[in-house]
């Protein structure tokens, strides 16, 4: 029924829309693999006021994701990279998370390890030591923590929407009170960088206050971005990063970077050291994602939410596939999957893939993609952390 | 794993207000956002410019709380019902049906639609003015043919969904199909212009365009679009952004139904006063009637017998007269103008305290069980044959059931409720509010008799001026209908959706709306100053079809989409009553067509031209960028 494999990776991509359909076409040329393919917008921020009238048009992107075994994920990443010309200024992002544990069904196209072998990999391009920060806000607080994440050093986040699951869900009638679409923030950073990003975002979110949302980072083991944060007409502005480096240079060390400029509800600003208490956030967890068919969304979040999950989020996406159906009557009719993720506690997410595993072996179903990968560091509000009555 | 139920919450009554309260606020307060520009902007301006008391304050009042509260179950309705259920039929449709088959469902439901919603009441209302002598052709399109005419806007919002969904399968760009359409429209427009009798239908044919898509067939073929793109993922420079551009054929494809039918009456001469004429209508007698209703306008009320005597007593006036001197005999004596034995004639005027109400709070002659009947009868007939259909289709076609979770039925639920407030708010609040204005508008240049009182005031300005102050009016009162029109806040809703946000629907409400505020305006000023339709139609056309041409493909099928949705049940009577005040004042004026024409152009261009300032600007950041990455290198070689 299924193959079982520590030895996978989830490439990830973000690509000018205009380039999506050339990158499916050459990653199914070249290696045979098939992308699942959603929506997703770039951010940008104007810098002069009297732009502010005309709100910006985001770029629109697409955000590619795809299983590949770690010996292909190079070869995987620079067929993207060419084909979506990602060496170019201001394109996308490609970057790779290992995955702990997978497990594919048989019916699940993904890239086998066997592909590619002809494919040259040019080293120079991808950068290690880099960090992935996803970040699901609902829609009134998505472009506040944008900016933050921008003040704070990080490219325009990429943003794509998700579905979220859990409480609302089993109220009954009242589910129709859900607000259905949830905004997912993507800032791809380096390592040095990404803690300050990470505490600048879940401190302007007030992810320590219920309801507002939760964040999550990845690991990345290769990737790289070129990725705007602005439209701006001052050329040779020197970018916060630059900044930041030439203070490092100077001062010839970086713990003054502890000391950073936090933007607090409202409009003020203050200097100093975060009030969000670092052991606040949970650490070493695990992220579960599976891929299914769309139809079965329901099924199967409903096991994993039966199986204790607390809430799960999810997102649709379309595999385009030219060689599925050379005969069909359409041209190119694409699959529908859904995305369903969820962060957890390690032991649970064995428990939760287990549900998912028993599922599918009862209701014969092979399409999914099953894997998780390791979370280091995760905010959130978390119920119970102070006993207001015991107070 | 057999049988596990999720587990659900039980809750009390207190908690489901709880869980209730704040999405209920958040979805009235989004409405009252839509609303209360058009609201405020109309109160102030009776009562400030025009110095009017309201009439019917309270009626208008309840009816714009009700229009709010439907509106809001009205919109939940469609993102909870009417949207998924579309959505779910497009994209399963691809999977399990043959092309002709999916073409045939698409013909019926753009006819359906269009019978569910029916433009006609609108035309007609539009023509309520249209004299059998002046414009036969067209009086007999609305009055013998009124069923061949709403036949074939059907039959034309039938082919254009068919055409639309066609379009998906094969990626055709929308440019390459609407511009070979609006050139050929604009082509037919021309001719028929020289001829007398086919261009005075050129404004109902144009109209027609515009009003057949109403709030609910918008969101379901928006809804069945993007369904079947989600499945049918065409390559080609349109792709992707796909879901968008039915809107934009059913509301083309109309007028050259429209037009079509019109040309084959006049090949018949079939029309009222032509020989092979059959119908009942006498023309003679239609004229007749028509000169019966120059109303007695009296600026002046009678002296009484009593003030006369006081007069004649203390030589006092009454109060507010004025003096005229009529007759005598003018002489220039010593160099000054010496009348001899003049009439003097003192009259008293009309003197009016204002006030901010009129008399009368509620208006005897609307009842308010009535209304509600008729709007809800209006929103079923709307509403339930369509779902009907849908189900069917998709229980019987598609062998689908809806899940068990799904929220469907609810939504529809909503979306009947929602759509009967909204029907009764909009009767009983925004139209009696609408109408006053709209008649009271010509009060700034032309001399009415305003609406609730008894007696006629002069023009405010003059005529020049107050033409200008009407058409400022008009631009003002589009743009603010304009935000407040469901079918656009759900277009504005899809946009964002699709486009996750890039395309944020703050802008896309805005630019359609000051769009829809200058077409608007055009069309006061073309009935304010007699102008031909054609001369208004052809230039901004050309414009867009220009703008069209160099326009990156996403926006061309937003943009064009807008416009197919902006002429819905807030503007279309809040625009007419104010057309057809305005034309009643013009000499040679006789219908209110053609403004809502107008009005649909003007969005399609805002918008093109939105998109293409903005499409310019990301450009710049590239430098910036190369900063960036160059700075990241010398940091990893330090």
């Amino acid at each position: 029924m299924s193959t079982e494999s520590t030895n996978f990776s989830l490439v990830t991509a973000v690509l000018p829309k205009s380039t999506t359909q050339v990158t499916c076409e050459s990653l199914a040329r070249e290696l045979g693999a098939a992308a699942m393919i959603s929506e997703a917008r770039g951010t940008l921020l104007h810098d002069q006021w009297w732009k502010s009238w005309v709100p910006p048009i985001s770029p629109a992107k697409s955000y590619l994701q795809l299983l590949a075994p770690d010996d292909r994920v190079e070869q995987v990443e620079e067929v993207i990279i060419k084909a979506a010309r990602l060496d170019q200024q201001s394109t996308g992002a490609v970057f790779s998370s290992p995955c702990t544990d997978a497990v594919i069904g048989d019916d699940f196209d993904v890239l086998s390890s066997l592909a590619a072998e002809g494919v040259p990999v040019d080293q120079r391009r991808d950068q290690e030591e880099l960090s992935a920060i996803f970040c699901i806000l609902t829609h009134s607080d998505a472009e506040r923590v944008s900016k933050a994440a921008i003040r704070a050093g990080a490219h325009g986040p990429v943003v794509h929407y998700c579905e979220g699951k859990g409480l609302r869900d089993r109220l009954g009638w009242l589910r129709i009170t859900k607000e259905h679409d949830k905004e997912v923030l993507v800032v791809i950073a380096e390592k040095e960088f990404a803690d300050d990003i990470f505490d600048t975002m879940s401190h302007v979110a007030r992810l320590d206050l219920p309801g507002r949302g939760f964040m999550y980072r990845l690991p990345i083991s290769k990737g790289m971005y070129n990725l705007p944060s602005r439209t701006s007409q001052h050329h040779h502005e020197a970018s916060l990063q630059q900044i930041i480096h030439a203070i490092d240079h100077l001062s010839g060390h970086n713990n003054w970077r502890d000391q950073s400029v936090y933007q607090l509800p409202g409009q003020g600003r203050a200097v100093g050291i975060g009030n969000i208490n670092k052991n606040d956030y949970m650490h070493q967890r695990t992220c579960l994602n599976l891929f299914v068919e769309r139809e079965s969304t329901q099924k199967f979040s409903d096991a994993l939410l039966d199986a204790g999950a607390s809430g799960l989020n999810v997102h649709y996406a379309r595999q385009y596939d030219p060689q599925a159906q050379p005969g069909s009557k359409f041209a190119n009719m694409s699959l529908e999957f859904a995305v369903i993720r969820c962060v957890v506690e390690p032991s649970l997410g064995d428990v939760l893939a287990d549900s998912v595993r028993s599922l599918t072996s009862t209701q014969n179903l092979g399409n999914y993609g099953l894997f998780q990968i390791f979370t280091p560091t995760v905010a959130t509000y978390v119920p119970n952390k102070i006993d207001y009555r015991a107070a | 794993m057999t049988g596990t139920e999720n587990p659900r919450f039980k809750l009390g009554l207190r908690d489901t207000l709880r869980v209730l309260w704040p999405y209920v606020k958040r979805n009235f307060l989004n409405q009252v956002q839509g609303i209360w520009f058009i609201v405020t902007y109309l109160v102030v301006f009776q009562l400030i410019v025009l110095q009017l008391p309201i009439a019917y304050a309270l009626m208008i009042g309840v009816g714009i709380i009700v229009v709010a509260l439907g509106l809001m179950f009205f919109m939940e309705g469609l993102r909870l019902g009417l949207m998924p259920l579309g959505e779910q039929i497009g994209s399963e449709l691809p999977k399990n049906s043959s092309l002709p088959v999916i073409l045939v469902f698409a013909f019926l439901l753009g006819v359906g639609a269009t019978f569910a919603e029916p433009a006609i009441a609108v035309l007609k209302s539009a023509g309520a003015g249209v004299k059998a002598s002046d414009a036969p052709l067209l009086y007999s399109l609305l009055n013998d043919f009124s069923s061949q005419l709403v036949a074939s806007v059907g039959i034309g919002v039938g082919i254009a969904v068919a055409l639309g969904v066609l379009r998906f399968f094969y990626a055709w760009p929308l440019k390459y199909l609407a511009i070979p359409v609006v050139l050929s429209l604009l082509g037919f427009s021309f001719y028929f212009s020289g001829i007398p009798e086919l261009s005075d239908v050129l404004g109902l044919a144009w109209d027609c365009g515009a009003v057949t898509t109403g709030p609910v067939t918008v969101p379901l073929v928006l809804a069945l679009g993007i369904g079947v793109c989600r499945v049918v993922s065409a390559d080609g420079a349109d792709s992707g952004n796909s879901g968008f551009g039915i809107v934009t054929l059913a509301s083309l494809f109309p007028i050259l139904a429209v037009m079509s039918l019109a040309f084959y009456h006049y090949q018949q001469q079939d029309y009222v006063g032509a020989p092979n004429y059959i119908g009942s209508q006498a023309l003679s007698h239609e004229i007749s009637d028509e000169q019966a209703d120059a109303e007695p306008s009296r600026r002046f009320v009678d002296i009484q017998p009593s003030e006369f005597e006081q007069y004649l007593a203390t030589g006092e006036l009454p109060d507010g007269y004025t003096l005229a001197f009529d007759e005598g005999n003018p002489s220039l004596v010593e160099g000054r103008i010496v009348l001899t034995t003049p009439k003097v004639i003192i009259e008293k005027t009309q003197d009016r305290e204002f006030s901010l109400f009129g008399d009368q709070q509620w208006d005897s002659r609307l009842e308010f069980t009535d209304g509600l009947k008729t709007a809800g009868m209006d929103a079923l007939r709307a509403i339930v044959p369509l779902c009907i259909f849908l189900y069917f289709v998709l229980r019987m076609f598609l062998k689908r059931r809806l899940s068990e979770d799904s929220d469907v039925s609810t939504g529809i639920t909503f979306a009947l409720v929602g759509m009967t407030l909204f029907g009764l708010g909009i009767a009983i609040g925004l139209t009696p509010l609408g109408a006053q204005l709209g008649s009271n508008v010509p009060l700034a240049f032309a001399e009415i008799v305003p609406f609730g009182l008894e007696f006629s005031e002069g023009p405010l300005f003059d005529s020049h001026t107050g033409k200008l102050t009407a058409i400022g009016f008009a631009f003002f009162l589009g743009y603010g209908a304009t935000l407040a029109e469901p079918a656009l806040n759900a277009l504005g809703d899809t946009v964002e959706r699709i486009t996750v946000g890039a395309f944020r629907k703050k802008l896309l409400m805005q630019s359609v709306a000051l769009g829809v505020g200058l077409g608007i305006a055009a069309g006061i000023l073309k009935m304010a100053y007699n102008l031909p339709l054609i001369g208004m139609l052809i230039p901004p056309y050309l414009l867009v079809v220009a703008l069209t041409i160099i326009a990156p493909h996403s926006f061309v099928n937003f943009s064009w989409d807008s416009a197919g949705v902006t002429t819905g049940p807030i503007t279309v009577p809040l625009v007419l009553a104010m057309g057809l005040g305005v034309g009643a004042n013009i000499p040679g004026v006789s219908d209110g067509f053609g403004i809502l024409a107008l009005a649909s152009v003007g969005p399609i261009l805002t918008v093109l031209m939105v998109g293409l300032y903005s499409q310019r600007q990301p450009q710049n950041d590239v430098e910036e960028q190369s900063l960036i990455s160059l700075s990241t290198h010398e940091a990893k070689e330090s």
